[in-house]
């Protein structure tokens, strides 16, 4: 950070983003050691790091994926992809960017090479949620239902873009979608507040979970595949035990909702991000919680809804995506319990 | 000239002034049947559908006032009745409601604008509310329905009103503005009171379902 500014004025995302607009080279600059902004030209929707850790990746509003130095925030590339294609997702490994195009074709890229690598026919609207299993061979996509309510589904396709199935979901739509570190499970959230757990190897729906009030925007499963996280319009964060599907905990203390979550690699702590109403004009938190014990191990400001949260594979940084801005969190200095 | 579907009625009465039913010749008796199948129901449109949103919550109490002594905004009666697209009345409906309060915000802690009516053998309903506010994703007011009753096939919608600035005073040419509002029939005509001491609004917001 630049001497003459002070810390105060630093952590204050407002006069951040006033400041990264006027000394362009702030925009790496460092808040507590190994803390990281990185300022992108366009409002970013995903962010996830390679698997090698080295680079985070962007997907952004003005159709470009762009990547930068983890460690040193500097830019490296970006990737392009069709101007009409919508709903960018971004793999766990930041090698394959899945969008939606105006028919609600489904695109595969490579983001090494840039290529559209598989292009199928998606469901009438295009989806609004897409979930890739970890051995890549199942996609699931579900979106907001259609207004005549006849497509409250989560579409399963395979890696070649057949599709196997269609699944039931509740009235009124689907808020997220995961799959289970083993990929045995799938799971959506729905705007009717459920959760639905199917097996992904033949769509037999395993549990329907009906306890929430509201309806949740963020799952996440841990990495050791324990523990589902599901968290949204309540504010809270519940964890289930995915052997029996009963809710074993509950996080409290993000002041406002909750659109992003991931978990620490060794599954030792989850990150959310938050959104409130006055998205625009009120700062929310991104908030690191020690999973055994339920405390929350760090909270900062963001000044904008954060769109989406990611761990590095090491553990030892986070990522959080709002607006235009990329926060890269040193864990270990900070958060590490 | 009829240019609506014609009623049971005047179904049958237009087959015997043409010979149809007395003679049974020109039209098979399959044609007719069908004739006055799709006219029984289709009697009625039904009510449109609209997205069910973020906000809905599970739980809330079966209660007509939403509206607490004291609360600001302008004062609101909705009522309608809920029958099919037969123009029966339907049994057994269970309405959720919810909406912002005066200012835009949805009630995420408790069940403050928020109801589930239960309408045991009176197919009608009314809540006394107040109009809800302006919000920056959806600039339109509106309050949300969702309706489940036996033997009927589950309505999601919402109700909207021809007085919200929003439709710049021409719903007709303006509902369609932002893609908010899904159909022009959910944007319903205030009627405003005056009473002494206090001005109210009433909104009819009549609900048609489908048979299952």
């Amino acid at each position: 950070m630049q001497p003459w500014i002070s810390a105060s004025v630093w952590k204050r995302p407002d006069m951040r983003a006033v400041l990264m607009l006027v000394f362009p080279t702030l925009a790496i600059a460092q808040t507590v050691a190994g803390d990281r902004v990185i300022a992108s030209d366009s409002p970013i929707e995903a962010v996830s790091f390679s698997a090698d850790g080295r680079s985070i990746a962007a997907a952004c509003q003005d159709h470009q994926v762009r990547f930068w130095n983890a460690r040193t925030g500097e830019f490296q590339r970006a990737v392009a992809f069709n101007k009409e294609d919508v709903r960018p997702s971004i793999s766990d490994r930041a090698d394959l960017l899945v969008t939606t195009g105006p028919d609600g074709a489904i695109v595969m890229r490579d983001l090494e090479t840039g290529r559209t690598i598989r292009r199928f026919s998606g469901p009438a609207r295009a989806p609004r949620e897409i979930a890739f299993s970890p051995d890549r061979k199942l996609i699931a996509g579900a979106g907001l239902a259609r207004i005549d309510g006849s497509e409250n589904t989560v579409t399963v396709w395979d890696a070649s873009g057949t599709k196997l199935r269609a699944l039931q979901a509740g009235l009124g739509g689907v808020s997220a979608l995961a799959f289970s570190p083993d990929g045995a499970t799938l799971v959506a959230a729905g705007f009717d507040t459920n959760l639905r757990a199917w097996r992904a190897r033949d769509g037999e729906l395993l549990r329907l979970i009906e306890d929430p009030p509201l309806a949740m925007f963020a799952l996440a499963f841990s990495p050791d595949g324990n523990y589902l996280a599901t968290a949204g319009a309540d504010r809270n964060v519940y964890l289930w035990d995915t052997k029996t599907w009963n809710m074993v905990r509950k996080l409290t203390g993000q002041p406002e909702m909750i659109s992003a979550m991931a978990f620490s690699p060794d599954s030792r702590i989850l990150l959310t991000g938050g959104f409130s109403e006055f998205t625009l004009r009120n700062p929310v938190q991104v908030v690191f919680w020690e999973l055994a014990s339920g405390k929350i191990l760090r909270s900062e400001q963001s000044s904008h809804r954060v769109e989406s949260a990611a761990f590095s594979p090491d553990g030892t940084q986070a990522a959080t995506a709002s607006d235009r801005t990329v926060s890269i969190w040193a864990v270990a200095a900070a958060a590490k319990p | 000239m009829i240019d609506r579907k014609p009623s049971r009625r005047e179904v049958i009465e237009n087959c015997i002034s043409r010979g149809l039913l007395l003679a049974g010749v020109p039209m098979a008796s399959s044609s007719l049947f069908s004739l006055w199948a799709q006219t029984e129901n289709q009697a009625h449109k039904p009510t449109p559908t609209e997205v069910l949103g973020p906000f809905f919550k599970k739980g809330a109490p079966n209660a007509s006032l939403l509206r607490a002594a004291g609360d600001p905004g302008f004062p609101l009666h909705v009522s309608g009745k809920v029958t099919n697209t037969r123009g029966e009345i339907v049994h057994g409906a269970q309405i959720d409601i919810w909406q912002t309060n005066h200012q835009g915000f949805y009630d995420l802690q408790g069940f403050r604008y928020r109801t589930r009516l239960v309408l045991e053998s009176a197919s009608e309903y009314a809540i006394e509310t107040v109009l809800p506010g302006h919000y920056d994703d959806r600039p339109a007011q509106h309050i949300h329905y969702m309706i489940s009753a036996p033997g009927h096939k589950p309505l999601i919608t919402q109700l909207y009103f021809a007085t919200d600035p929003f439709f710049e005073g021409d719903p007709d040419k303006n509902y369609r503005k932002r893609s908010i509002v899904s159909h022009r029939d959910l944007v319903r005509p205030v009627m405003l009171f005056e009473q002494p001491g206090a001005a109210h609004a009433t909104v009819d917001f009549g609900i048609c379902l489908e048979k299952a």
